[in-house]
């Protein structure tokens, strides 16, 4: 374009810049077209994993795009109140718009109502916020953890528009290894595709949840080009919130 | 100029030299010519008890409505102008269902209460709100993770929390009968019984079903208004106990 658009008799050669112009041959003219490009892959795989009275969620710090990593450290949880997380994969500028615009809500909500936003609360108004952008969406593939009114771990999955599920089973995946780690979370924590026959969902502590989803990053790290350098962990539990940063291979 | 209080009570939005707004003042004074509402806050639940002032025995009485559900775990009661109370009722409830909307819980009746004040207040302000302050005062019962509560808004914008308050123009009276008989320990059913037996006390007209209107409001049930069958029953027993004394 640029040694098209250095004369102007090159100018009015370009069909591309004559489109409807007047005495213009309109067939053989290429259209000039516009793109617009707001959305980045940036990669970002969150796990999480609910317990009697506690939860865990586990996220990577690597921000991609395509084969190039940006930052080794970047945070991509949010710490919205002392009882409740959130982790994003997807299109980190609309992961941080997202959070700034939940972090106001929820500043107002204690002011207005004299008490932290709950965890349920928090995953019903992250659900109608995505969904409030329907129609041009923050590309955030979130995961919502923490513990709801009774203190038993929330953990629930999002889509980009808001559609919201509360993990029966008790964890989740979202993001770019969502699909790697599902099958690792649900041979160790499900009832279902587990040939041993378990009937009972096993209960782990929280440390034995800690070290698993260590092991689960270090395992899909190898697979997922997006996933690695390191992991935020954030054990939430009655008396508080404890964050962790666990160290992956930088390769 | 401006002399006296008939020069300062014209605008809404003018102080007097004293630092009176004599409009709202006035306001106040249409809740107290009103009929009286009592609120009754116990442990298991909160009463809500108005005097049903019928302006002809051609009314019917089911008509008259001045206990307001706002949601499935609250009510209202209302003395001064009702018509001005559908206002504040409306906005209660479309705050509720928002906020149930938007955070998947019940609103906490401290923050209706907010809401209905904002609404109190912000007269004159909007297309939907009158140009003049409110007529009229609420007693707001629910309960939520706080338990039973008992709010009281009034056209001043303000509101308060009470174990146990009445308005409108037996207020006084009723007052006075709610500090001598209300204890915070008391049951529902004494909360119903102590209601019923001071409304009997303030009411110009003989106590029955078709001039009062009792709703309570419990953990368990929510909002619920006492049918006529059961309140026939509480009248009936508030007049035996009173017979006897």
């Amino acid at each position: 374009m640029a040694s098209i658009a250095s004369s102007e008799g090159d100018r009015t050669l370009d069909p591309a810049m004559q489109v409807g112009g007047a005495g213009v041959d309109v067939a053989s003219s290429t259209p000039l077209q516009h793109r617009f490009s707001p959305y980045s892959w940036n990669g970002g795989t969150v796990l999480a994993v609910a317990g009697k009275d506690y939860c865990v969620v586990a996220t990577d710090k690597r921000l991609a795009e395509g084969y190039s990593i940006l930052s080794r450290k970047i945070d991509r949880a949010l710490q919205l109140t002392d009882k409740t997380v959130i982790a994003c994969g997807g299109s980190h500028n609309d992961v941080e718009a997202l959070y700034n615009h939940l972090k106001l809500r929820a500043v107002m909500y204690k002011y207005n109502h004299e008490e932290d936003l709950s965890t349920i609360g928090a995953a019903q108004l992250l659900s109608n916020t995505l969904y409030y952008k329907r129609f041009f969406p923050y590309y955030a593939l979130a995961v919502i953890a923490g513990l709801d009114d009774d203190g038993v771990g929330y953990v629930a999955g999002y889509d980009a528009v808001g559609s919201y599920l509360r993990s029966r089973d008790g964890y989740t995946a979202n993001g770019s290894a969502a699909a790697i780690a599902m099958p690792i979370l649900d041979n160790a924590l499900g009832k279902v595709g587990v040939s041993s026959g378990l009937d009972e969902k096993p209960e782990y502590s929280i440390a034995d949840t800690i070290e698993m989803l260590k092991d689960i990053f270090v395992t899909v790290g190898e697979r997922d080009i997006l996933c690695g350098d390191a992991v935020d962990i954030y054990a939430i539990t009655a008396t508080g919130t404890e964050h962790e940063v666990f160290e992956l291979k930088a390769d | 100029m401006f002399a006296t209080r008939t020069e300062y009570d014209r605008g809404v939005n003018t102080f007097s030299p004293d630092g009176r707004l004599f409009q709202i003042e006035y306001s106040l004074q249409a809740v107290n010519m009103g009929s009286t509402s009592l609120g009754v806050c116990t442990k298991e639940g909160v009463v809500l008890a108005v005097e049903k002032k019928l302006t002809s025995p051609l009314v019917e009485a089911d008509s008259v409505e001045k206990i307001m559900e706002i949601d499935q775990h609250m009510g209202a009661a209302m003395s001064g102008l009702v018509a001005d109370a559908r206002t504040l009722v409306e906005k209660a409830r479309m705050e509720a269902q928002n906020h149930l909307f938007t955070y998947n819980h019940p609103i906490r009746v401290q923050s209706t209460a907010q809401a209905i004040s904002d609404v109190a207040i912000g007269f004159g302000k909007g297309d939907d709100v009158p140009s003049r302050p409110f007529g009229v005062a609420l007693l707001l019962a629910g309960c939520d993770e706080r338990g039973p509560q008992l709010f009281y808004t009034d056209p001043s914008g303000s509101f308060s929390k009470w174990e146990a308050k009445a308005i409108g123009s037996g207020a006084q009276g009723a007052t006075n009968a709610l500090q001598e008989e209300y204890n915070s320990g008391m049951s529902l059913d004494d909360g119903l019984e102590l209601c019923l037996k001071i409304l009997k006390q303030v009411m110009e007209e003989k106590i029955e079903t078709k001039n009062v209107e009792v709703a309570v409001v419990t953990k368990e049930e929510g909002f619920k208004v006492i049918d006529e069958e059961q309140l026939s029953e509480l009248i009936a027993r508030v007049l035996v106990s009173s017979t006897n004394i």
